[in-house]
């Protein structure tokens, strides 16, 4: 029942984005919120009752087939984590002013596409849904940036390519494509070369989903498509690697995926830190928490293969927190940018200042979320980086140096990124809300609309709540996890912690004694003693400005390159370096990048389509030869 | 009747290590005078000093707002967590659970986040480059201090504080060589965090704060120290110091040892100090950078002697 109703919902979805063009804007956007919160509820409601997965086949496919859908606990658990934004998402279309017909209809059709790859049950419905997400991507990107719009599209075509091979290539012999369901791929161990050209094949469809955000670098509406796109790479990761290749694989295949993923982290972390653009700077970000999750990911591959499921399950769980920080901390702070573009009138970090006396509730809920990103504690994003150091300690005695090498470079890339998301929270919060306005209009810039500030309290509170009680973040995937673990689930209502019976990382205490020292020493500085007398800032004898630079000479301010310039000599001057490789492979990214749009634009809007066609003739192709 | 004892003996750590904070740097600012031939200031100065903040009227740039104000405090009270997690003393304190090294870790980047915050909240120029400084210094110093951290996890099987000192205590003199390649980059690291000078945590908000705030900040640096030294002492020369439900004079012993150590490594501070200046900035990243590679070599050095499953 609750799948035939989640179902429902998913046409509705597509039905409102058929009807944007002549619905009314607010109609269609609030309409959006509330299916996502439906789509919420429901899927709590399914978690709630425990219950099994089932499948609902609807007639709708080419020669006769039908698609597929289920909702097994695992998919259960990203619905929720996907929808939960995209009300976020939805309620700040409201306020985004005048749009095109064609952006009002995209984050609907963008969202049914989402709830299709997620609950699809064969290639088939899989395939459908990341067209779909593709199509309407494009349509929801197509005013802010063309190109932005025209790679999005070229990157799912590519995601729905790369997986339906993979999918074709696990599928049991002898059995028609059509009728090949999830379960029956499951059923078959993947083995021999299959087992490489799989893992490729998923981690380039992966990394075409979650390396959105890098390109998606200066379009208006990355809010959900960074926030919540990102998050289907990582399901489809765990789907291919951890749930439909069956029983366990050999141990090296968490190699590469410990290295990709330190390498994307430390990566993002590098252009978060020298960006130029606020969105920019958010969006490229994502790779970091992206990384690092799929970091954990070949540390729970590693760990499955020979049987230590307490070290799988703690890896699942690391993945699984840095996913929920960044779908509500990445959310929550491309919301805040979309309001610093609309309200300061520029996204670029060299305009902005002082805007926290201008906007303080944006203000505030950037700097919560960006505690959680910056992986400080006792923020959510430190839980999830706390446990996967923690895994890779379980992980080091599985084998000889062939694994504890990564491992080791894997512990230096996961915390050197750590450290520089630190530095990256503090440039963008300090050079955009903290000290003089830089520009006249950002002096009189306005905060957001009641209804918007409200949905930004809400998603900052929910993260909050989660970071001191990461236990009650990890409980709709428990059973998930657990599944995929072959093990128990984690069960850390209050502390984290490596096993049963060690100590662990307890938020709640830790921000109890914070919170406590603070009040302490509050009593004792304030019980007495006069309060603030305000004067000019002291600028070392400077002479004091004219009058017509009311707010003071912007430029001696430090700004967001000066800032970060430390930081570019020293991870520029590394001989033989990381960054310096990094930055080779920067090159080579853009370049591939640059040529994408081009290519889907030659192609037309029809360009993804056609694509995802071809990928399913070489699927058959590729089917047969192997059958 | 253990819990009661725990938490009496976590009281008694909390007050030697608020007590003993601004006294040790007094101490080593003493040293430091007489080495270089001058008679210094009074042991006991940085306590006036915290008298004298505490009676004056704060002062704020007008361009500010209420991050100037609350991040003193946040970062205070950052740092003295910390203080509070890691043992002095003895072993088995209420709060040794939650004595996780990375969380400490971290605790203490918190501290210098809330500065460089309130550097840059003013808008002037001397608060940014000090916020940029110091969290260079703070992102640099997070992968060594993590791998050192690592190397010592490994030994002991978990990353909680009270366990690493009893598998010290255990060992003994007989080191791991990776334990003592993480020894010399935690203390890399403890020299460039624990700094005075232009790369020092407070330096963004030296010329932004003052009165009770500036009493913050001074306190603040004072436990930075004193935690640096604890967690090395903790981490390496854990040596004297009580185990889990010691009895009294167990305590006695683990007390006289930690006062003893403290005052070598205070002087050791302020012969340091005297013989190579103060730190620069630009110095900075290749300090930690050798701490970088020393954690790296730690972690390495661990593939003998760890086993495989």
């Amino acid at each position: 029942l609750v799948l035939t109703l989640l179902a429902a919902l998913v046409a509705a979805l597509i039905g409102l984005a058929i009807a944007a063009r002549a619905a009314p804007p607010r109609a269609v956007s609030l309409g959006t919120a509330g299916i996502s919160a439906l789509v919420v509820l429901l899927t709590l409601g399914s978690l709630a009752s425990r219950a099994e997965a089932s499948v609902l086949a609807l007639p709708i496919g080419p020669l006769g087939g039908a698609l597929r859908l289920a909702l097994d606990p695992l998919g259960a658990a990203f619905l929720l984590l996907l929808f939960v934004p995209a009300i976020a998402c939805a309620v700040f279309a409201d306020a985004a002013g005048d749009t095109t017909a064609a952006e009002r209809a995209g984050l609907p059709g963008w969202l049914a596409a989402v709830a299709l790859v997620v609950l699809a049950y064969d290639a088939w419905s899989l395939t459908l849904g990341l067209t779909g997400a593709g199509v309407a991507g494009r349509l929801l990107l197509s005013a802010g940036s063309p190109r932005a719009a025209q790679a999005y599209a070229a990157m799912a075509g590519v995601a729905a390519v790369c997986l339906v091979i993979a999918l074709a290539l696990m599928a049991p012999p002898a059995t028609p494509w059509l009728d090949c369901d999830f379960a029956a791929i499951r059923a078959v161990p993947v083995e021999g070369w299959r087992t490489i050209a799989v893992l490729i094949l998923a981690l380039t469809g992966a990394a075409a989903l979650v390396g959105v955000p890098a390109i998606l670098q200066s379009a208006g509406a990355s809010a959900p498509l960074v926030g919540i796109g990102s998050g289907i790479g990582i399901y489809l990761l765990l789907r291919m690697l951890l749930d439909l290749s069956g029983p366990p694989q050999s141990l090296w295949t968490g190699v590469p995926l410990l290295l990709i993923g330190g390498a994307a982290a430390v990566f993002g972390c590098a252009r978060t830190v020298l960006g130029a653009t606020i969105e920019q700077v958010l969006a490229v970000g994502a790779l970091q928490q992206m990384g690092l999750a799929v970091m954990a990911i070949g540390v729970a591959l590693a760990a499955r293969a020979t049987d230590l499921t307490p070290v799988a399950s703690l890896a699942l769980a690391a993945s699984w927190l840095l996913l929920v920080t960044h779908a509500l901390c990445r959310t929550a702070l491309l919301l805040c940018a979309g309001a610093v573009r609309r309200a300061a009138g520029t996204d670029n970090l060299g305009r902005p200042g002082g805007l926290i006396h201008r906007m303080p509730v944006t203000a505030l809920c950037t700097l919560i979320a960006l505690l959680g990103t910056a992986m400080l504690p006792p923020g959510l994003g430190f839980a999830g980086f706390w446990l996967l150091i923690q895994s890779l300690l379980g992980a080091f005695g599985i084998s000889g140096p062939s694994l504890q090498i990564p491992i080791a470079l894997a512990v230096l890339l996961a915390a050197l990124s750590a450290g520089v998301a630190a530095m990256a929270a503090v440039r963008l919060a300090g050079v955009t809300f903290l000290g003089r306005p830089r520009t006249p209009r950002v002096a009189v810039a306005e905060e957001v609309p009641r209804a918007q500030r409200l949905c930004l309290v809400g998603i900052t509170a929910m993260t909050a709540l989660l970071a001191v009680l990461p236990g009650l973040a990890l409980l709709p995937a428990s059973r998930a996890l657990a599944r995929l673990a072959n093990g128990s689930g984690p069960g850390m209502p209050l502390v984290l912690k490596p096993a049963a019976e060690a100590p662990g990382y307890a938020p709640l205490a830790i921000g109890a004694l914070l919170v406590a020292v603070c009040y302490a020493l509050l009593w004792l500085s304030r019980r007495r003693g006069p309060g603030y007398r305000r004067e000019p800032a002291w600028t070392d004898g400077f002479a004091p400005p004219p009058p017509w630079l009311p707010f003071g000479d912007p430029a001696t301010q430090i700004g967001a390159a000066s800032l970060a310039e430390p930081l570019r000599s020293v991870l520029g001057n590394h001989p033989a370096g990381l960054v310096a490789a990094l930055r080779s492979c920067r090159a080579h990214l853009h370049a591939a990048l640059r040529r994408a749009p081009r290519l889907s634009g030659t192609l037309g809007l029809a360009g993804s389509v056609a694509i995802t066609l071809a990928a399913l003739v070489v699927a058959i192709v590729v089917w047969l030869s192997a059958s | 009747v253990t819990h009661v004892f725990a938490f009496v003996e976590q009281l008694l750590h909390i007050a030697l290590v608020l007590a003993a904070a601004p006294t040790l740097s007094g101490i080593i600012r003493w040293a430091r005078a007489q080495l270089v031939g001058r008679v210094g200031s009074p042991i006991l100065q940085p306590w006036r000093d915290l008298a004298r903040l505490l009676r004056k009227q704060p002062v704020m740039a007008e361009s500010a707002s209420a991050v100037s104000a609350v991040a003193p405090l946040v970062a205070a009270a950052a740092v003295a967590t910390a203080a509070i997690l890691v043992p002095s003393f003895t072993l088995g304190m209420t709060l040794a659970p939650f004595a996780d090294l990375l969380t400490i870790a971290g605790l203490l980047i918190v501290a210098r986040t809330a500065i460089a915050l309130a550097g840059m909240d003013a808008g002037s120029a001397a608060g940014g480059i000090g916020a940029s400084r110091t969290m260079v210094a703070a992102c640099l110093s997070e992968p060594a201090l993590v791998l050192a951290i690592f190397a010592l996890g490994l030994l002991a099987g978990s990353s909680n504080l009270d366990l690493i000192a009893a598998m010290q205590q255990d060992n003994g003199l007989d080191w791991h060589i990776g334990a003592g390649l993480a020894l010399t980059a935690t203390a890399l690291v403890a020299v460039v965090d624990a700094a005075d000078g232009p790369v020092s945590a407070t330096a963004p908000i030296a010329l932004e704060v003052s009165g009770r705030d500036m009493a913050a900040i001074d306190a603040m640096e004072a436990l930075r120290l004193l935690v640096w030294l604890n967690l090395i002492v903790a981490m390496f020369l854990p040596f004297g110091m009580a185990p889990a439900g010691a009895g009294i004079a167990d305590l006695g012993l683990g007390l006289v040892c930690w006062v003893a150590k403290l005052l070598a490594l205070a002087g050791a501070i302020a012969l340091l100090r005297v013989m190579t200046g103060r730190l620069e900035p630009r110095h900075v990243p290749r300090v930690l950078g050798a701490a970088v590679l020393l954690g790296l070599l730690a972690v390495v050095f661990l593939f003998a002697g760890v086993g495989t499953v």
